[in-house]
């Protein structure tokens, strides 16, 4: 961590202000022979740990790392493809539908990485789309604010938690706002699928005057300064990094059953440097590559327990029911622009967002 | 002899069981290429009717969430439609739905759906079609949808790529091409096996002939197939007729050692005599004495010679197409005689056109050669006639003299080879002439001339005679 710390410190950060895409070099710590070209939806933080240790199986690769919003990456990635132009070496995203979406164009090259094995079959798809983080929904609370005995553990008990003690609690939920974050919309959407539970919870969080935050920092935040006291469907490894820093933070994979999401990459078809790519994505499925993911970048991991400080229904085999977004064209429903519109239309209705 | 096989028979063996097995194998490989074939059809059909059930379920499924709603048709994808579609991990997936007006309600919009020939209606339409550079499986169904401001068939179309079909295909065609393999492994085996005993009785024929003495020429005996009777009877007239010509060989070579000892050892005596003589006249009488005997062994060598010659050649093929008349017109020139000092007249009556018949040209020339030195010297006071005619029974040539004849008890034993009769060597002359005879399958036969000449007559078949 020390390396990689010093590593970052040396960076050459370059900003391009109107897209909000930050371009960041990571020169080869050896003799520069090649470079990889990154164009990615994921925070640099979770990702440099991971570069940097591909650095050091790879000392000849320059890698530039560029982060834009994840409609902003769908859409050059879509762009390059029809137009037959090299976009990037790898594309990384979080918003997974995205990511199926253009390996169901054919916009992703087929890559048979000796590791693809060790990772679930719901996160790779055709060895041409590849999950390679385990991210799931966490519920987090105030752990000064919130007593032990209303820490909700499930979705019904976070329903009963708000309809029975308005009082504390009207008003100090948050969760995202579906309606700007990708990563949200996917939660919620798998939610619903999974369970009419979520119907409930949403018209609790409407009673409840729930506030929405684009951003799993930004509701994290107010939990820390106490604003808010429980969040809902956040991104637990961000919620275990500020967990990690000292914040008065509390973390809970529901127990009735946790959505999983796990980043995917892939290696777009007209990909100029697809060997080196291809390495990559090997670095990233492989044992070491996944010890950094769950040490330094995401802290939970395939068959691994969760980290122990995470409340889950099982502290030592981990062995909560999981329901991962499955990496398959089933997502393209979720780009289904009616189909979203009807969902968000509900939600908003559930929500009583139109204040 | 039979140790080591020869290179000869070991290229024998080969070529007539690996031709039986190379034509049998690539009859059977024809047959397991046309089954694979087969199956391959039969899989791929059975492929599809599998995941054509799938992509029409989930078309259905796509259909049941359509619906207008103020005069505008909208539709709720059911992730579980494409979930089904998603089972087999592989395929890409696509969609599209069309209100009844053309335009695209959602989905791929560059998917090449059904033809307009396809018309709307309950039965679900499934047809290949090709997607963003790759094979695809395309099924449509209808929707009839009556609202207000928006009356029609609505088309859901769901695409799949043939990944899966195809994996399931190859699966099936595997499983079916490991029986045929095994089938036509076991065929072939089973019928190398039956070559190989089908061909053992040529196997023991060849042992048989291998195991053989070489001086053994009597015919192959045992049981032997229909197939293969026809080998072994010409492998035992070909013994036969080796067995024959080897012991008329023989014969020959005894009697003609035997033929020549004896005038060599008149020679012999009759030099000594000369040595002996006393006075001129004694010398000039041995001298003469000396003159006939070696004249008479000159003969006797040449017709030994002759005879050999003859007896190489009775059994070759009678390929010479021959004139008769121009046969006794050369056997004139060709007898050894010496018509003055015996005094005679050699008369040809010829018939005006050629007879014909079919033979060995210098077997049949010594042949009547022989007849006119006989009749020349061992019977003729004056005259010898040639005579060629188309007898009814087929073309003849005589050779008649006016001297005794021959009795027929003397004939009968004159034609055995080599007996020395009071003709003296004549027997030899007269057997060559049966040789010649019996090989043109010609009969030889006394003749008395209308005259009252004795003749002997070479008298050819009819079927022997050329037109």
């Amino acid at each position: 961590m020390t390396r990689s710390l010093a590593a970052i410190a040396l960076l050459a950060v370059l900003a391009a202000p109107a897209s909000g895409r930050e371009e960041t070099v990571f020169a080869a710590p050896g003799q520069e022979t090649e470079t990889l070209v990154i164009e990615a939806s994921a925070d640099l933080e979770a990702i440099a740990p991971l570069i940097l240790g591909f650095q050091e199986t790879a000392p000849e690769v320059t890698i530039r790392y560029a982060d834009s919003l994840t409609n902003e990456v769908f859409a050059s990635a879509m762009d390059a493809c029809t137009q037959a132009e090299n976009f990037a070496d790898i594309v990384i995203s979080s918003s997974v539908d995205h990511i199926a979406r253009l390996t169901n164009d054919g916009c992703a090259q087929r890559h048979d990485s000796p590791f693809a094995q060790a990772i679930p079959e719901w996160a790779n798809w055709r060895n041409e789309a590849f999950g390679f983080s385990f991210e799931p929904a966490v519920m987090v609370y105030n752990s000064e604010l919130v007593p032990p005995e209303d820490v909700p553990l499930t979705r019904n008990a976070l329903v009963e938690l708000l309809r029975t003690q308005p009082e504390t609690y009207d008003g100090r939920v948050g969760t995202y706002d579906i309606t700007r974050s990708g990563i949200g919309y996917l939660f919620a959407f798998f939610d619903a699928q999974q369970s009419s539970v979520f119907g409930r919870l949403l018209e609790g969080f409407g009673r409840a005057g729930a506030v929405l935050a684009p951003t799993t920092g930004d509701i994290l935040d107010r939990i820390e300064s106490g604003q808010l006291l429980v969040g809902y469907n956040l991104l637990g490894s961000y919620a275990y990094g500020r967990l990690r820093e000292g914040a008065p933070l509390g973390i809970v994979l529901p127990h009735d059953f946790t959505i999983v999401l796990s980043r995917a990459a892939l290696i777009p078809v007209h990909a100029a440097n697809r060997t080196t790519a291809g390495r990559f994505i090997d670095y990233l499925l492989s044992p070491a590559g996944q010890d950094v993911a769950a040490g330094s970048s995401f802290f939970f991991g395939f068959d691994r327990p969760p980290p122990p400080d995470v409340t889950a229904a099982d502290d030592a085999g981990g062995a909560t029911f999981y329901r991962p977004i499955v990496l398959s064209p089933s997502l393209l429903v979720t780009l289904d622009q009616a189909k979203r519109a009807r969902f968000l239309a509900e939600w908003n209705d559930a929500l009583g967002t139109d204040r | 002899m039979n140790a080591m096989p020869t290179p000869g028979v070991t290229r024998r063996r080969f070529s007539l069981f690996w031709r039986l097995t190379g034509a049998i194998a690539l009859v059977l490989l024809a047959g397991a290429g046309a089954l694979t074939f087969a199956a391959f059809s039969y899989a791929r059909t059975a492929a599809d009717g599998a995941y054509d059930r799938l992509l029409i379920g989930a078309a259905r499924q796509i259909a049941d969430t359509v619906s207008a709603e103020g005069g505008t048709i909208t539709v709720d994808v059911p992730i579980s439609a494409l979930e089904t579609l998603s089972i087999s991990r592989t395929d890409r997936v696509y969609y599209q739905i069309t209100a009844p007006d053309g335009a695209i309600v959602t989905g791929y919009e560059a998917l090449p759906v059904a033809s307009p020939a396809i018309q709307a209606g309950d039965a679900a339409h499934v047809s290949d079609a090709r997607f963003l550079d790759q094979d695809i499986r395309l099924a449509s169904v209808w929707r009839y949808i009556a609202e207000q401001g928006a009356t029609g068939w609505v088309r859901i179309s769901v695409a799949q790529t043939r990944e899966a079909r195809n994996v399931l295909t190859l699966e099936l065609t595997l499983g079916a091409l490991l029986p045929v393999l095994a089938m036509s492994l076991l065929a072939l085996v089973v019928l190398m096996a039956a070559v190989r005993i089908g061909l053992a009785p040529l196997r023991r024929v060849e042992r048989a002939l291998q195991r053989r003495d070489p001086n053994d020429l009597t015919p192959l005996e045992g049981e032997t197939p229909i197939e293969v009777e026809a080998l072994i009877v010409a492998i035992n007239r070909f013994m036969g007729r080796l067995s024959d010509r080897l012991g008329a060989m023989q014969r020959y070579i005894e009697t003609a050692a035997h033929q020549l000892r004896t005038p060599l050892t008149g020679i012999a005596a009759q030099v000594e005599m000369l040595d002996r003589a006393r006075d001129d006249k004694a010398r000039d009488m041995a001298t003469a004495r000396l003159r006939k005997r070696t004249t008479e062994v000159g003969r006797l060598a040449n017709q030994l010679l002759s005879h050999a010659t003859v007896l190489h050649r009775a059994e070759v093929m009678l390929a010479d197409r021959i004139d008769l008349r121009q046969l006794a017109e050369q056997a004139v020139v060709d007898a050894n005689i010496d018509l003055a000092a015996k005094d005679l007249s050699v008369r040809k009556a010829l018939p005006e056109s050629p007879v014909w018949v079919r033979g060995d040209l210098v077997a049949l020339r010594e042949a009547v050669r022989n007849l006119v030195e006989n009749a020349v010297h061992h019977g003729a006071q004056s005259r010898v006639t040639i005579t060629v005619e188309t007898a009814e029974e087929g073309p003849m040539l005589a050779v008649h003299d006016d001297g005794p004849g021959i009795s027929p008890g003397d004939w009968d034993h004159l034609l055995i080879r080599f007996v020395s009769g009071k003709w003296g060597h004549t027997g030899l002359g007269l057997a060559i002439v049966s040789d010649v005879a019996r090989a043109h399958g010609a009969r030889l036969g006394i003749r008395h001339a209308p005259d009252g000449d004795f003749g002997i007559a070479l008298m050819f078949p009819a079927d022997g005679a050329c037109p």
